[in-house]
């Protein structure tokens, strides 16, 4: 079977869902990510990513909020799973890793 | 409070959007997101930002998760459309060259239909100024009986207080605007050494309300308030001052009629307009005109045109029954009518009987539009054809469709779908050849239009597109949604005989069309080569025409005889007016004999020098020329035969006739010759010698034009270093004449060429379709012995039987429509079988070959391979 892979952007959603604990939905990410990467990002871009996350099982989504002021309207939650975070930690273990064996002179030019 | 809660929403079309594209759990999410962005949005960036990102956000979901992947939060709606799409596509693979004649053919169509809309619609603008007061402005027409009816003076020149007089005697008007415009005398303005011939104008206050001006320099509200200014063109300041803002202040000479020659000080400088009904390049304030020529001033004399602004609301229809015989209360005896036309429809309805406008330019504009209509119909027809012919392949399709659930709805959009698919295709196909064709277009009619995407031409296209969408899908989509589930799902449908019907009617239609297009182009042709080539009564070649100004309009005796003596000139002299086309008449004529109301019978004259009717290599009939021998001559007149008809003279010669205040003998007769164009009959006419002409007519040896010009323009900057030397030979004044109808043929020319390719190119495609689904049939004849030509014969027959009739049913039509075209010429051609004949064949040799090109291919199939499938 193939490998499930993290991409980029979705490591980055995944991480900001992580950061944000309770209060991780539609806005409050891409807020949250328009704010670290400084740069626009489309909704449409992070609910696909949001969508590819849940099918692999690294976040949950939960609905929430639901007030008789928006009608009917819901709140959808994402919540990251233990699965989540074991996928986050192991591409960042393989990022140490190959960090750790750059040589000591290229370590040496970011100084 | 409830009105500003009203404003802060997001966008209605973008939300309905996404409700179409979105299954309801996922509609709620994406909402909620989109509302608190776009009211965050509000309060950091202003309601339009937030607007404009809500739109963008929702585009960005919508080919996110809808286009760009699967995904379970689309709706049904979405995976139809996207089904639909590539079924179209699939379909269009797989009858690949049937589809790109199909496609090809719908461009062109369109295509035309594009320019002429383009054209129509800078018809239809013409004239509408747009100005402040634009929407009230009418011009006065003056009409007076004449022995052939009533007849109006085009150039709007009416008696010159007439204008005065519409200000303070009709409470109606706003107020009333005087032009002089170019028929006025032709002048020169001159700075230093520099001088340029200049076409004055000469317009009174609340010009610039009515006509567009750009003005480079200068203020337009407040211009021509002393009659010492003058504004002029911005070619003019150029080639004057080599620059405009250089230009005001400066003083100009003006030399042209003697009284008003002088000084003037430029106070503007305006750009052309790029077309108006009238070309100047300077204008003056009638003011002036009014105080230099206070000799004109008089209800005897006319030029001056009246534009009135009316007040709001007035009723033109009592005010034109009002001031329809004001003249006669001024002067008794006028015979003059007056009636007022709203400017902007002028250019439109510019012919008049009885003094009001009944039509003109705008039955091009019909005819035209009519042709566009045509051409997409047939071009529409040709790919309602092609869907129903190819409807027996999609028979299963639709029968699977309408089992698991599909409604009747669902597939006549979806067709639908696929006609508007198919026409936005064409429509991208067609604006490249719009582009393409549109030089030589404005080349044809004589326009300088580009393709400029203003709201109007967007929404004229797409209008057009989406009818030759609806047009060409709405029977497919009718009769295809139309199977029963069961009969479908056998496969047995074939189509219905009233299909088949309906088929073989459109294409007896599309081709009955052009075999009348054809017809038309034909008769048209012929009869402006009849125009062209008909013997005029003169003779119109190696003639040159100037005009005579400044000095040499006094000195112009000693300048002809100089220029005869020039090498390559075989005759010269001058006349008062252009021939053809614009040449005095009158009225007032008077002999023995008792006819009545002669006083209102109209001559045509030509006042000139001696040597006018040789040059013009007149025939004379009857007596001699105008001769200098007989000084006797200067009250003489030459008539030509139909003068002498009407007026009845068994002996003409040397008797007496009363004409212009004056009594004249009669030395000579002329046969008739065409001086004004074919659409008019030949009416009376007489010449008479006069030294107030005010044109030159020099007649060259062929062939040597360009040495024999030089030679004169060296002739006349001697005689008049003042006046710049300006030529036009008399060809292309005749040429102008027949411009509208040059246009037309051309026109014609091409729109038919187009409907018969169209027309072919559905034949084509039928052909083709129907010869494939009939392989299994050929082979099995070849197998059984049947010959080429038997094959032949017996695919093309049932194509064949369709164009003879749709001949059949044109021939009348065209002959109906011809014969109303050549009825508005006085001399015209007849219409013989021969025109008829002739479109019939080129048609069926045109269907013949497109229909064997197709045959003849399917002829040689391999038998064996044909039918091993079975």
């Amino acid at each position: 079977m193939k490998k499930v892979t993290l991409g980029a952007f979705e490591e980055l959603v995944l991480l900001t869902a992580g950061v944000l604990q309770d209060n991780a939905y539609g806005v409050t990410i891409k807020l949250e990510l328009e704010r670290q990467l400084n740069k626009k990002i489309s909704l449409g871009a992070l609910y696909s990513a949001l969508q590819r996350l849940e099918e692999k099982g690294w976040v949950n989504s939960r609905i929430g909020g639901i007030t008789e002021k928006q009608g009917g309207r819901r709140k959808q939650y994402y919540d990251i799973t233990k699965e989540g975070m074991m996928a986050l930690d192991e591409v960042r273990a393989m990022r140490n890793s190959l960090f750790d064996r750059l040589p000591q002179t290229a370590i040496n030019l970011l100084k | 409070m409830s009105s500003s809660n009203q404003k802060i929403k997001p966008p209605k079309f973008a939300k309905w959007l996404l409700e179409s594209f979105c299954s309801y759990d996922f509609l709620s999410t994406a909402l909620w997101d989109l509302e608190e962005l776009f009211l965050h949005n509000v309060k950091t960036k202003g309601l339009t930002k937030a607007k404009f990102l809500y739109t963008r956000e929702v585009l960005s979901i919508i080919t996110h998760l809808f286009f760009k992947g699967k995904s379970q939060y689309s709706i049904n709606k979405t995976a139809m459309l996207k089904h639909s799409i590539l079924i179209f596509f699939r379909n269009f693979k797989r009858y690949k060259s049937a589809s790109l004649i199909n496609l090809f053919g719908l461009s062109v169509g369109l295509a035309s239909a594009l320019l002429i809309y383009l054209w129509v619609n800078d018809e239809l603008s013409m004239g509408n100024f747009n100005e402040r007061d634009s929407d009230r402005h009418y011009q006065i027409l003056s009409s007076y009986p004449t022995s052939e009816g009533i007849h109006t003076q085009t150039h709007g020149g009416t008696p010159n207080p007439l204008c005065d007089a519409m200000n303070e005697e009709f409470p109606e008007v706003d107020y009333a605007v005087p032009v002089i415009s170019k028929h006025f005398h032709q002048g020169v303005l001159a700075s230093g050494e520099t001088q340029v011939t200049a076409m004055p104008q000469y317009v009174g206050a609340g010009y610039f309300n009515l006509f567009p001006a750009k003005f480079i320099e200068g203020d337009k509200t407040n211009v021509l308030t002393d009659k010492n200014e003058v504004i002029i063109s911005e070619q003019m300041a150029m080639s004057l001052f080599h620059s405009t803002e250089g230009a005001m202040g400066k003083t100009v000479t003006f030399k042209s009629d003697r009284r008003l020659d002088g000084d003037y000080v430029v106070s503007g400088v305006f750009e052309k307009p790029r077309y108006g009904l009238t070309q100047f390049d300077i204008m003056f304030s009638y003011e002036l005109f009014q105080d230099r020529r206070k000799d004109l001033m008089n209800w005897i004399n006319g030029g001056t045109q009246v534009h009135l602004v009316m007040n709001p609301g007035v009723d033109m229809d009592s005010f034109n029954e009002k001031i329809k015989s004001f003249l006669t209360t001024k002067l008794d005896y006028m015979t003059e009518t007056l009636y007022a036309q709203r400017y902007s429809d002028r250019h439109l309805y510019d012919k008049y009987e009885n003094g009001l406008p009944v039509e003109g330019r705008i039955v091009y504009v019909r005819l035209f539009s009519l042709i566009a209509i045509f051409v997409l119909a047939i071009a529409s027809i040709n790919y309602m054809n092609f869907s129903t012919a190819k409807a027996a392949r999609r028979v299963k399709e639709i029968g699977v469709k309408k089992a698991i659930g599909a409604q009747r709805k669902n597939l006549i959009l979806q067709h639908f779908g696929e006609s508007m698919l198919m026409s936005l295709l064409s429509l991208s196909i067609a604006i490249v050849l719009v582009l393409l064709l549109l030089p030589k277009f404005n080349e044809v009619v004589d326009k300088e239009r580009v393709l400029e995407l203003t709201p109007n031409v967007i929404v004229g296209f797409l209008t057009i597109t989406i009818i030759t969408g609806l047009l060409s899908g709405i029977y497919p989509a009718i009769h295809l949604s139309g199977f029963r589930t069961v009969v479908a799902l056998k496969g047995k449908i074939a189509g219905g005989s009233g299909a088949l019907w309906l088929r073989k009617g459109l294409v007896i239609f599309q081709f009955s069309i052009s075999v009348i297009l054809i017809v038309s182009v034909l008769v048209i042709y012929k009869q402006i080569e009849y125009i062209q080539t008909a013997n005029l009564g003169y003779e119109k070649d190696h003639i040159v025409t100037f005009t005579k100004d400044g000095k040499l309009r006094k000195d112009f005796d000693s300048f002809l005889s100089e220029v005869k003596k020039l090498p390559g000139v075989i005759n010269a002299s001058q006349m008062k007016g252009i021939l053809p086309g614009r040449l005095d008449y009158s009225g007032g004529f008077n002999w023995e004999g008792d006819m009545e109301d002669k006083w209102k019978v109209r001559f045509y004259q030509i006042r000139g020098g001696y040597d006018l009717i040789e040059l013009l290599g007149i025939e004379i009939k009857e007596g001699r020329n105008f001769s200098r021998d007989f000084p006797t001559d200067k009250d003489a007149m030459i008539l030509n035969q139909s003068a002498i008809d009407l007026i009845a003279y068994e002996n003409p010669i040397g008797a007496r006739f009363f004409g212009n205040r004056r009594m004249h003998h009669i030395i000579g007769v002329v046969e008739d010759f065409h001086y004004q164009s074919f659409r008019e009959k030949v009416g009376p006419f007489v010449f008479s010698l006069s030294d107030n002409g005010d044109h030159f007519m020099v007649k060259m040896q062929a062939g040597t034009e360009r040495e024999t010009l030089d030679r004169i323009q060296e002739l006349h900057g001697a005689f008049n270093p003042d006046h710049p030397f300006d030529f036009k030979f008399m060809d292309d004044n005749y040429q102008a004449v027949y411009a509208v109808e040059e246009r037309i043929t051309v026109l014609s020319r091409y729109f038919a060429g187009v409907a018969i390719a169209i027309s072919c190119l559905g034949l084509l495609a039928l052909t083709a379709f129907s010869t494939q689904r009939r392989f299994k049939e050929i082979a099995i004849r070849k197998v059984l012995g049947s010959s080429r030509l038997g094959i032949i014969s017996l695919l093309s027959r049932e194509f064949i039987v369709l164009v003879i009739a749709a001949i059949l049913v044109a021939l009348p039509v065209g002959y109906y429509l011809m014969q109303n075209w050549l009825n508005s010429f006085a001399y015209r051609i007849n219409l013989t079988p021969m025109y008829f004949i002739m479109a019939s064949l080129l048609m069926l040799i045109m269907a013949w070959l497109t229909i064997m090109a197709q045959t003849a291919k399917s002829v040689n199939i391999n038998v064996t391979e044909s039918l091993r499938a079975e």
